[in-house]
């Protein structure tokens, strides 16, 4: 145990050590990069330790049962450390185009680097943590720390745009913890158990009595706190703004990661609330019934977006509603949520990279001035056509099978006219996507030009990477991470 | 010693309505402090006379965190960016008074639907759910993003006081973290305020529309 410990303050705090070591102590760019790429070695390899200890051991707790990792909080880590570190090579990359078209400079560089690295272990943070008051301050952290990621390019949108987020998820956040504060104040407890009456392990599994109206209370408050953070309308406004404004791998870890966090939290707070009420299905119910509306206000917005991140913004927003709807029907739908948030996660990390190096080559994110594009960027072109189809579901795709997974579940639980309006929703999101897509793609009006990008190795690795993982994910989930998502359901549905 | 509580209720019931009908922010900043400050002493007298270590050193961190250090940052990001008062509120001062009593009338009948151990009318959540209206209120109702930074404090301020009127116990190391964190949220929502004066000249919140759809 004691080495666990050991291992676990390593894998908090060296990601803080290298943040100031890149921010300020390291003056040449490609020994602040190293760093960067020692550290998320040191990251992912100390995660897949733990992953691989829960997976075959079984959840442990550190530090006095405040840290703890089950098979949800691994799956979640798996996530996380796929999206951090491809977002991290990903951004040495695009800093360098950056670094050498001079819109970023050395102490910009260092700064986003720092804040970077900094906001890795309050990420995990959340992840790791047993006690619920605990997932809060990581999570109010973690909007700290990410809001400056934003305005990283000062312009007069991103500022807005970092702005609308602090105070958005700062308000949010906070009817979160009223929520936490009522659940805690709902439990009929004796003076004895107070030492242990915030840690999760011990709520779920001895806390018996509860006041249940303060527990329903409680939860409308948690998810509607959470719920913003995460990108369910109608809370989702902040979220257009800062995925589009904000450089790509940082939208890439929002989109990618932070939005299911978010989800994470909602589903600790599952089981709780579902053991409160008698397994009446009241939260499930409330979950569903946001996420249809999140999928809805997104079919709205996604047919009228002109800016090539906007559109990915929205369609996360989709994803998100669809992961809820998953979350909400409960049984096998809970597994296609897991399923879908690990799909989502690579597509849309995919789908940042392009529209990042789009950006950079276009100089504007507008889908209309997007021109010859698999002549001028056949690399990043090729990926960024890739994750729209994988994103609109394409077969066969995982995202095409998780969405497949999710209509058997409203089959099953015979919900006609939800099916239907789910459909419709997602017909028409798909519609607007094919639409987009042939926009782009016949979008070639200077036949004559000659441009001297050729394909470069390592998009080529990234993309084939992460779009042949998709497309094998598809036939078959490989076996241990097929362990991972049943236990971490078996979590969320309270063991029913 | 209940009726000192009552008397620190009152007073911030009094701050409430004060900050709901002002429009300078040095008063705004100090009444905030003010509130920030007696709050600080009601794990005290809630515990008098067996008071615990822990409970004063919370009760320092808090009076030292929301009654000095908040205010002078305030300040300072206040005077950077040239503001003195705030003139156009979207709701008026005279209708913000409105509503003050309206989100009284509101606590009331929550708290007495929070009652927990008795059925009668506690005071502290009512207080407590009164503060958090006022600051929710604070943030959507007033145009000048500093507002919206203070009114994040009384946010905070109401969801500490229903912390302890619903007779929470939070772990010491918990409630620092908590502090910490609305610490660091300041600080951060203080540099951004100063970012956006840098970039628009103004920190008028309801110019910041360009990003749209």
């Amino acid at each position: 145990m004691v080495l666990n410990e050991i291992l676990l303050s390593i894998i908090f705090i060296s990601p803080f050590v290298f943040a100031v070591l890149c921010f300020k102590t390291i003056r040449n760019i490609k020994y602040k990069f190293a760093a960067l790429l020692v550290c998320i070695m040191i990251e992912f390899i100390l995660g897949l330790i733990f992953i691989i200890e829960t997976a075959v051991y079984g959840p442990s707790f550190y530090f006095s049962k405040w840290f703890f990792l089950d098979s949800l909080s691994a799956f979640n880590l798996l996530v996380l450390l796929l999206v951090f570190c491809l977002a991290s090579i990903y951004s040495i990359s695009y800093f360098n185009v950056e670094l050498k078209a001079g819109i970023i400079n050395k102490k910009g560089l260092g700064k986003f680097l720092g804040l970077w690295l900094s906001s890795f272990p309050v990420m995990l943070v959340v992840l790791f943590s047993n006690n619920i008051a605990l997932i809060w301050i990581g999570m109010e952290a973690t909007t700290l720390i990410t809001a400056f990621l934003i305005c990283l390019h000062k312009k007069s949108s991103s500022v807005e745009a970092m702005w609308k987020y602090i105070i958005i998820c700062s308000v949010g956040v906070a009817f979160a913890f009223i929520g936490i504060i009522l659940l805690v104040a709902s439990f009929k407890v004796s003076k004895v158990l107070t030492v242990n009456l915030l840690l999760w392990t011990e709520i779920t599994t001895t806390i018996d009595v509860f006041n249940i109206d303060f527990v329903k209370i409680s939860f409308i408050f948690i998810l509607i706190g959470f719920g913003t953070k995460a990108g369910l309308a109608p809370m989702h406004t902040w979220l257009p703004d800062a995925h589009s404004q904000a450089p790509a791998p940082v939208s890439a870890i929002f989109s990618g990661f932070i939005l299911s966090e978010s989800i994470y939290c909602i589903s600790r707070f599952i089981p709780i609330v579902e053991k409160a009420t008698n397994y009446s299905g009241w939260c499930l119910n409330l979950i569903l019934f946001i996420g249809l509306f999140s999928l809805i206000i997104a079919t709205f917005f996604i047919p009228f977006q002109k800016n090539l991140k906007r559109l990915f913004a929205y369609s996360s927003i989709e994803n998100i509603g669809i992961i809820a709807v998953a979350l909400g029907l409960g049984g096998f739908g809970t597994f296609a949520a897991l399923f879908h948030t690990l799909n989502h996660s690579l597509s849309k990390t995919l789908g940042f990279f392009s529209a990042g190096k789009i950006d950079q080559e276009y100089g504007s994110n507008e889908i209309a001035r997007i021109n010859n594009l698999l002549k001028r960027i056949p690399d990043w072109g090729t990926g960024l056509l890739f994750s729209m189809f994988i994103l609109m579901g394409i077969a066969p795709f995982a995202i095409f099978m998780s969405k497949l997974q999710i209509i058997m579940t409203f089959i099953s639980k015979k919900l006609w006219i939800l099916l239907c309006i789910f459909l419709s929703a997602v017909c028409v999101i798909f519609i607007a996507m094919v639409k987009k897509i042939l926009n782009i793609l016949w979008k070639n009006d200077d036949q004559s030009a000659v441009y001297k990008n050729k394909a470069a190795f390592f998009p080529i690795i990234i993309i084939f990477l992460i779009a042949g993982s998709l497309l094998l994910l598809s036939f078959g989930l490989p076996w241990p991470l097929d362990i991972l998502i049943t236990q971490a359901c078996q979590i969320i549905n309270g063991g029913k | 010693m209940s009726y000192m509580i009552n008397y620190i209720m009152i007073f911030t019931i009094i701050i409430n309505f004060y900050i709901l009908a002002t429009s300078r922010f040095r008063s705004l900043l100090k009444v905030t402090a003010i509130q920030g400050a007696l709050l600080a002493f009601l794990p005290l007298l809630l515990e008098a006379p067996q008071i615990e270590t822990s409970s004063i050193f919370i009760a320092v961190l808090v009076f030292a965190f929301k009654g000095i250090i908040f205010p002078v940052f305030l300040v300072r990001v206040k005077r950077k960016v040239n503001i003195f008062s705030e003139i156009e509120p979207y709701v008026g001062y005279i209708y913000s008074i409105l509503f003050g009593a309206f989100a009284i009338a509101v606590s009331i009948w929550l708290s007495l639907k929070l009652s927990f151990l008795t059925d009668r009318f506690d005071f502290k959540n009512m207080t407590a759910i009164f503060t958090i209206f006022t600051g929710l209120f604070i943030i959507i109702s007033r145009k000048k993003a500093i507002t919206q930074i203070i009114g994040y404090l009384i946010l905070e301020n109401g969801i500490y006081l229903l912390t302890l009127s619903l007779v929470v116990e939070i772990p010491l190391l918990i409630e620092i973290g908590i502090l910490f964190d609305i610490f660091i949220a300041v600080f951060i929502m203080g540099i951004a305020v100063y970012h956006i004066n840098r970039e628009f000249e103004h920190i008028d919140i309801d110019k910041l529309n360009e990003l749209k759809g």
